[in-house]
Order: C-alpha cells, then sequence, then structure tokens
C-alpha cells in the first residue's frame, strides 16, 4: 500500500511599494495595498473560492476517498481577513468535512529560522499554530516551514516547539541515493519524522496545470504509472493558485483526471501528513547542515542566500531585542511583515520577475533596487523603532504604572485593519 | 570568405567609439580561419598596428577614370557643415579642423595626382565631399580586389559600401552604431538622414548594435525589421589588473557622469540628481567629465543649486585619464536621454566601480548587473546613489558582479555573431 499526501501552499505577503531615500523619516506607508489588494481579490475570485468548491464537490462525491492538505501562511490569513475574509470562510467548510487537514508553519512566513532567535522563531510558530486552530478547529501537527527551509538545527528547534514531523524539499545534496518516498528523521532528535517533497512529481505536475495542451500534461500521467510500488510515501506539495485562473474548469478536469488515476489503483490511498507518523517508521537519520527549501524557480539549496539577502536579514533582526522592549502592536506588525521571505526573494537575479524582458512586472529592475527599497523601508523603521523607544523611555520615567497597562490591547486582527485601511 | 570593410577611422588615430568597434570586430573577426578582413579607412598615420588583418589607405588608391555615380554627384558641392555633424568630436578638435579650410582641402586635391584623393580621415568640415571620394576610391578597391561581401559602418562610409556593392555586384552588409537621431536629439539634417536611409536600403542585411538602434530602424528609416540583426559591442579585456583603491573612509565618495555634455548625454539629470543627493547626503562628491554645448548651462546650474563646493568639472579627458577618474570614482552614472549602445559603463565595470545607467541605452539591453533606470527618473537614480554609498555589501557585490559578468564580454563571441550574419547574407 502507497499512501499520498497531497499539498496545495498558499501564500501572499504584503508587496512594498517604491519607497525612496528621501521618504526616509516622513509618514509614506510601506505597503502599495493596491496591488495587495488585486492580488488578493483576484486570486480569491479566480482560484480560491471555485477551487475551494471543487474540493469541496470531491469530497462530498467520493465520501472519504479523497484527503487535501493546505499549508496557508500567516500572512496569507492576514490579507484573506482583510480582503477577502469569505475565502477563510470556504477553507472553514472544507476543515468542517474532516477530509482537510492543515500544516503549521511560522506566523509571517519569515526566515527567522535560518537566524539565531529561537525566541522569535517559537514565538511565530505558537502564533500560526493558534491562528490556524482558532480559524479551522485543529491544531497543525505537522510542520512547515516557510518555503519548506529545513536543516538539522532547525528540524531540532521543531521538535523543541512540540511538532513531531516536518515536510521539507527534496534536495539530491541531502539525499544522494536516497528516495524522498520514505520517512526520515533528524539526526539530532530522531523522534522527529522528516518528510520530502517529491519535487520531480510535485514540479510536473503544477507545470502540466500550467500547459494542459501541450504533452506534459500527458507525460505526467505517464509518469505516474511509473513510481515504485515499494516505496511507502508520495508527497506532492504544489502551489494551490496552479489550480486556478482562466483554463480552471479545464484545470479541474485535468486533476479530476490525476485523481482518479491515483485511486483506481489499489495500490495507492490518500492520507494526511498527520498520519505518516502513525504508519511508517523512519527508515534512517538524514542529516543536512545546510539548509533546503522549496522555492518556485529557486534551487532547493538557494538558502543562505546571497551577501544582499544576508545584510537584510541580518540588519532586520538586529532590531529583535528593541521591539520586543518597545512591545508596540503597530511596529510588531510592520516588523512582521517585512520578515516575510518574499521580500529577501527579489534580491536575487533568479527570481522570475528579472527572467522577463519586461522590467515593470515586479516594480523592481533588479536585484539591487529590490535591496536598495528594502533597506529604506528598514531604515525608515528603525528611526520609527527609535523614536517610539526615547518616548516610552520618557514616560515610563514620568509615569511607570501607567506604561503597563498600555502594551497589548485588543486582537491583533482588529489593530491590522485599522492600520492598513487607514 | 573575404570581407571588404569600409572603416572611417582605425585606433589610435580615433576621435569617437567607431573607431575602437571596427578594431574589436576586426580583431574578433581574425579569430576565425574562414574570414579574412580587408580594411579600408580614408587614411592611414602609419601608427595602427595590423597583425592579423590588411588594412588599406584608401588615399594611396588610384581612382580609375570612371564615371562618376549620378547619385553621388551632386553631392560634390561644397557643404557649410554644422557642429552637430561632428557626432563624437569635442569642440576644441572642432575648432582645430576649422582652420583645415576647404580651401586647402581643394588645393590639395589638385595638387596630388589627380586620380588619387586626399583625406583627413577627421569629422572635418568638408565631411561630404570627403565621403562622396571615399565612394570613388571605393570603386577601384572593389574592382582591384577579390572578395565576397561588403561591411560598411555608419553613414559616413555607406556611400563607399554602395559604390563597392554596385560594381562588384557582392551583398552588402551594414553595421549601425549610431543614427541621426540620436546624434542630433532629434533634430536631424535631412541630407545625413537621406545618407542613412538609402544605406539601409541597399543593404542586404543590417547589424545594429542594440535593439534599440534596429527598432529606431524599423520605425524611423521604414526599413524590414526581419533584414536587421542586433549585434551587441564588447570590450577588450582589461590588460594591467588596476590596483584597489586606496582612499580613506572619510573621505568624500565620487559620483561621476563621463560624456559629452549635450542633451543625448542627459547631463540636466545628473545634475537635478546631485541636487536631491546632496539634500541628504554630505559625504558625497560629484563629477562631470567631459566638454559639450551645455557645459555653460551646467555651471550655471550647479549655482544656482548652491552645490558648487560638492560638484566639480572635470573637462574633457583623454585616453588614460578616463580609467584615471574611473578609478577613483565610486559609481559612474550615464543618464542617457538616447544612446545607441554606451561603452563607458563597460569601462567602468572593469574598473570594479557600481554602475547606474538609463533604459534608454543599449548598453542597457546587454547587461544585468548594474543599476537601470529611465533618464528622467531623477528620484530613482538619487536613491540608487544613496543606497550603494550607504550599504557597503551593496557596492561590493555591483562591483564584483558588474566586473565579472564584463569579464565574460569580449568581441570574439561579438564577431561570432557578425559571422553568422555575414553567411546568412551570402
Amino acid at each position: 500500500m502507497k499512501s499520498i499526501c497531497l499539498c496545495f501552499q498558499i501564500h501572499h505577503s504584503f508587496h512594498l511599494q517604491t519607497f525612496r531615500f528621501l521618504d526616509i523619516g516622513g509618514n509614506k506607508s510601506y505597503y502599495n495595498l493596491p496591488r495587495i489588494e488585486k492580488e488578493i481579490t483576484e486570486s480569491a475570485a479566480t482560484c480560491y473560492l471555485p477551487s475551494n468548491d471543487f474540493i469541496l464537490s470531491l469530497i462530498h462525491k467520493y465520501k472519504e476517498k479523497f484527503k487535501f492538505t493546505f499549508y496557508i501562511s500567516g500572512s496569507a490569513i492576514e490579507l484573506f481577513l482583510m480582503y477577502a475574509p469569505e475565502v477563510l470562510s470556504s477553507f472553514r467548510a472544507l476543515a468542517d468535512t474532516g477530509q482537510v487537514e492543515f500544516l503549521g508553519g511560522t506566523s509571517c512566513h519569515s526566515l527567522v529560522s535560518l537566524t539565531n532567535q529561537k525566541g522569535e522563531f517559537y514565538s511565530q510558530v505558537k502564533a500560526h499554530q493558534l491562528q490556524i486552530e482558532n480559524l479551522f478547529g485543529k491544531k497543525p501537527l505537522v510542520f512547515a516551514n516557510s518555503d519548506l527551509i529545513y536543516s538539522n538545527q532547525i528540524g531540532k528547534d521543531i521538535s523543541d516547539f512540540g511538532y513531531r514531523s516536518i515536510l521539507t524539499n527534496s534536495s539530491r545534496k541531502t539525499l544522494i541515493w536516497r528516495s524522498p518516498n520514505y520517512v526520515y528523521s533528524n539526526c539530532i532528535k530522531p523522534q522527529l519524522q522528516v518528510y520530502f517533497r517529491n519535487e520531480l512529481i510535485s514540479n510536473e505536475l503544477e507545470s502540466a496545470l500550467n500547459n494542459l495542451k501541450q504533452k506534459k500534461a500527458a507525460n505526467f500521467l505517464s509518469l505516474l504509472n511509473d513510481l515504485k510500488p515499494e516505496e511507502p510515501l508520495l508527497n506532492i506539495y504544489l502551489d494551490y493558485l496552479a489550480l486556478g485562473g482562466p483554463e480552471i474548469s479545464k484545470k479541474q478536469q485535468y486533476l479530476r483526471k490525476v485523481l482518479a488515476k491515483l485511486s483506481t489503483s489499489h495500490q495507492l490511498e490518500f492520507i494526511f501528513p498527520s498520519e505518516i507518523k502513525e504508519r511508517y517508521e523512519s527508515v534512517g537519520n538524514i542529516s543536512s547542515t545546510e539548509p533546503i527549501c522549496y522555492v518556485k524557480d529557486f534551487h532547493p539549496l538557494y538558502y543562505p542566500g546571497n551577501e544582499l539577502q544576508r545584510e537584510a536579514i541580518t540588519q532586520l533582526y538586529k532590531l529583535k531585542p528593541l521591539i520586543d522592549q518597545i512591545n508596540d502592536p503597530m511596529l510588531t506588525k510592520d516588523w512582521q511583515c517585512l520578515q516575510t521571505s518574499n521580500h529577501i526573494h527579489t534580491m536575487d537575479h533568479q527570481h522570475p520577475n528579472y527572467q522577463s524582458d519586461n522590467p515593470f512586472t515586479n516594480g523592481y529592475g533588479s536585484k539591487y533596487e529590490a535591496f536598495i527599497n528594502y533597506m529604506n523601508v528598514l531604515d525608515d523603521f528603525k528611526i520609527k523603532v527609535k523614536s517610539s523607544l526615547t518616548r516610552k523611555v520618557k514616560k515610563s520615567i514620568l509615569n511607570p504604572e501607567k506604561n503597563k497597562s498600555t502594551a497589548r490591547s485588543g486582537t491583533p486582527f482588529r489593530t491590522i485593519n485599522l492600520q492598513y485601511k487607514g | 570568405m573575404n570581407v571588404l570593410m569600409f572603416g572611417w577611422e582605425f585606433p589610435p588615430n580615433i576621435s569617437g567609439g567607431l573607431g575602437t568597434a571596427c578594431k574589436g570586430i576586426v580583431n574578433g573577426l581574425s579569430a576565425f580561419d574562414d574570414i579574412h578582413v580587408l580594411f579600408v579607412v580614408p587614411k592611414l598615420l602609419g601608427n595602427e598596428k595590423t597583425s592579423r588583418f590588411e588594412l588599406i589607405d584608401a588615399e594611396k588608391v588610384a581612382s580609375t577614370e570612371k564615371i562618376v555615380l549620378t547619385e553621388y554627384s551632386h553631392a560634390q558641392t561644397t557643404l557649410e557643415v554644422s557642429s552637430r555633424l561632428l557626432p563624437y568630436d569635442n569642440p576644441e578638435e572642432f575648432s582645430k579642423q576649422k582652420h583645415f579650410s576647404t580651401g586647402e582641402m581643394k588645393q590639395s586635391v589638385s595638387e596630388h595626382n589627380p586620380h588619387k584623393f586626399h583625406f583627413s580621415g577627421k569629422y572635418g568640415p568638408d565631411l561630404f565631399d570627403e565621403i562622396n571620394n571615399y565612394a570613388l576610391v571605393a570603386q577601384t578597391i572593389a574592382e582591384k580586389h577579390q572578395f565576397d561581401l561588403i561591411h560598411v559602418h555608419d553613414w559616413l562610409t555607406f556611400p563607399a559600401g554602395i559604390s563597392a556593392r554596385q560594381i562588384s555586384g557582392k551583398p552588402l552588409v551594414a553595421h549601425v552604431h549610431s543614427t541621426d537621431f540620436d546624434r542630433s536629439g532629434g533634430k536631424i539634417n535631412p541630407r545625413i538622414y537621406n545618407i542613412e536611409k538609402q544605406g539601409f536600403e541597399q543593404a542586404d542585411s543590417i547589424i545594429t548594435v542594440s535593439n534599440r538602434i534596429k527598432q529606431r530602424l524599423v520605425d524611423d528609416y521604414g526599413i524590414q525589421a526581419n533584414k536587421i540583426t542586433t549585434v551587441y559591442n564588447a570590450i577588450d579585456p582589461q590588460l594591467q589588473t588596476n590596483t584597489t583603491k586606496k582612499r580613506k573612509k572619510s573621505e568624500d565618495k565620487i559620483v561621476t557622469f563621463l560624456g559629452r555634455i549635450t542633451i543625448q548625454k542627459g547631463p540636466e539629470y545628473f545634475m537635478e540628481v546631485a541636487r536631491l543627493v546632496l539634500q541628504r547626503m554630505k559625504n558625497v562628491r560629484f563629477i562631470m567629465a567631459g566638454n559639450g554645448d551645455m557645459m555653460a548651462h551646467m555651471v550655471e546650474l550647479c549655482a544656482r543649486y548652491g552645490i558648487s563646493d560638492k560638484f566639480r568639472f572635470a573637462g574633457f579627458l583623454k585616453g588614460n585619464e578616463i580609467n584615471e577618474v574611473l578609478q577613483m570614482s565610486d559609481i559612474f552614472i550615464m543618464p542617457s536621454v538616447s544612446e545607441p549602445f554606451g561603452i563607458v559603463p563597460l569601462e567602468a565595470m572593469q574598473a570594479k566601480v557600481p554602475v547606474i545607467i538609463s533604459r534608454q541605452s543599449g548598453v542597457s539591453e546587454l547587461i544585468r548587473n548594474v543599476i537601470k533606470t529611465d533618464f528622467w527618473d531623477i528620484q530613482a537614480m538619487a536613491d540608487a546613489i544613496h543606497g550603494i554609498i550607504g550599504h557597503r555589501s551593496l557596492s561590493k557585490t555591483m562591483a564584483f558582479e558588474g566586473n565579472q559578468e564584463v569579464n565574460r564580454l569580449n568581441w570574439n563571441m561579438a564577431a561570432g555573431n557578425i559571422r553568422d550574419v555575414y553567411f546568412n547574407t551570402i
């Protein structure tokens, strides 16, 4: 019997707007809200809502035959709350069928796991866990880091945070001769199971969905015939957006075909990632000292990134102690939005937007401009943090009692709404 | 394959980028065993180094007594040529050439063997005469030599190429390094335009130095896109490994503009950028090197903005001075309004200087490890300067990656593409 986990990733980030050095110290917003709103509402209308309906209809029709797993990033959840809350309701409807599971992650799809800020990592993991539990009624049991980043140390940290299994991408360098279709365990904490996304099948499925008319779609179906029966597991993990777009009904038909092909084979069954641990023992330890990841169009060994990216990450996380000290919900919110890995991805030539001839697709002409823009925002943010700190210190000297009660009030989502819509 | 190539100048006797590009192309082509180049220039001074190909001095070629082609005979009259016709020249050079009067020219022609022409090989006031004489000599050369294809560079040599084509019946490849639109900032000289257009139309294939120029030929000259191929220029590998910059940290950072101070190069945008940057930063100095008709205006503007203490005019730079200025620069910026190609950014990258260029330059199609902005976007340029100066990691990355990228360029690659055009043409 072969088990299949079919996972979809849903992630959006707070895109930055052009922020010049002359804007530093002014009162300009960091975010390109029109672009964000357009992206969220469009993808909700053309993908998430109709695709969720489709999945729901599959579940109703085939009862317990199919199981689906979703990773929804913390930043995507916040953006849905702001611009398309109906998406979350439709995911809730899926969750209520019992045939859908959600993965845990970090609250802002951040790269904190690459830094030595274990405390921050912990609080982001817990925050996301809580978010998912509140929205969908069930605590996530399997962890999927931002961009599926995994290393020995990250595995150890995650185990410390209470997770018992983690999903990552398969990389030749880590697996060497081994197949991704088995269960492995972390080499520091063997109780943590490590699952690998089958890179070949996942990518092929995604490109088949995006090129339905070409041979690729037919090739993928034949690829499924070649699965080795002795391998117990197949983790497919792809962007949920691949299922949407103008050809959505054809894509749904195609996915139906793929699912039918998989389920007619008696050797295959759909399971949740959380069920893997109950069924399969680890076949051995796996070691990855370097981080491996899954970022579309990037190499699995792309992290820790180039010098610009490392510089940006370093400068960002230097602010951590100050943020904690201030404990101002607005600033904390900005700080989280700035952590999303997408900002860092734009600082690499490999980013798909630099591969096209049109320099205006993402607002940046090159990784250098992306870096400059981000650092300008960060410089402005530093000024805000420092002035807030001075105010706070002054306040606490004048009135130490009152200050204590002002920290953190109301739900975090309310504050976001006020902040970004205003 | 034997290629008869007409140029206008050849290093070291050059007044602009055309000669350098020709040298690169010819040297690059000589790497191929199946290409033999016969390079013709109006005048040789004897100091040209030509180990791997043949250089012909057009002055030494006796013109046969053939009838002058009618389409060019009308151009024999002497013409007062405005300074806009001196595409690569600097004003000093131009004034020197003024002394080289028409009278002297005619005299020298008549004193010589009547069948030979005297060429100055410069972009002087008698340009049209010289071009036409060159075309006559081209006929003789075309008759005397065996070749399979004619390759000409820019409008100055187009009449020569057309003559040679008519005499020999061999295909003509026109190489376009710039058009009159680029040189004149839109105020084209109709006579040059006509020569250019005729050249483009008669050519069997056209090579442009950028897609930008290709588009220009299609839009403004009505040339079919399918006979145009873009072959980017390259740069000779750097010979001496330059010493690393030895400057104190406390010293001001230097941002350099290098080029003719004319509307084409966008000097006023550079000035605006300097003003913006100096509003927020103190440790920056701006250098404008070059000369041109907008110089006085720039000095005035600099005074009006009150940034004279941080702004320097370096004047026209020659030879190694360019390299020296690039060596001391922390940023090189080329805000050109219209640049067919633009070789200086590549030299800056060789000197490990971070580069900012306008998207309106041909070179921006070729290179990626630079910051590209629109020439009018002074905010973006100022921001780039601020970012590069403010973040050492950025300036280091740009310098390193830019240098690596430019080191991968060479004329052999460009020559290979030109060779492809040759074989597709014959």
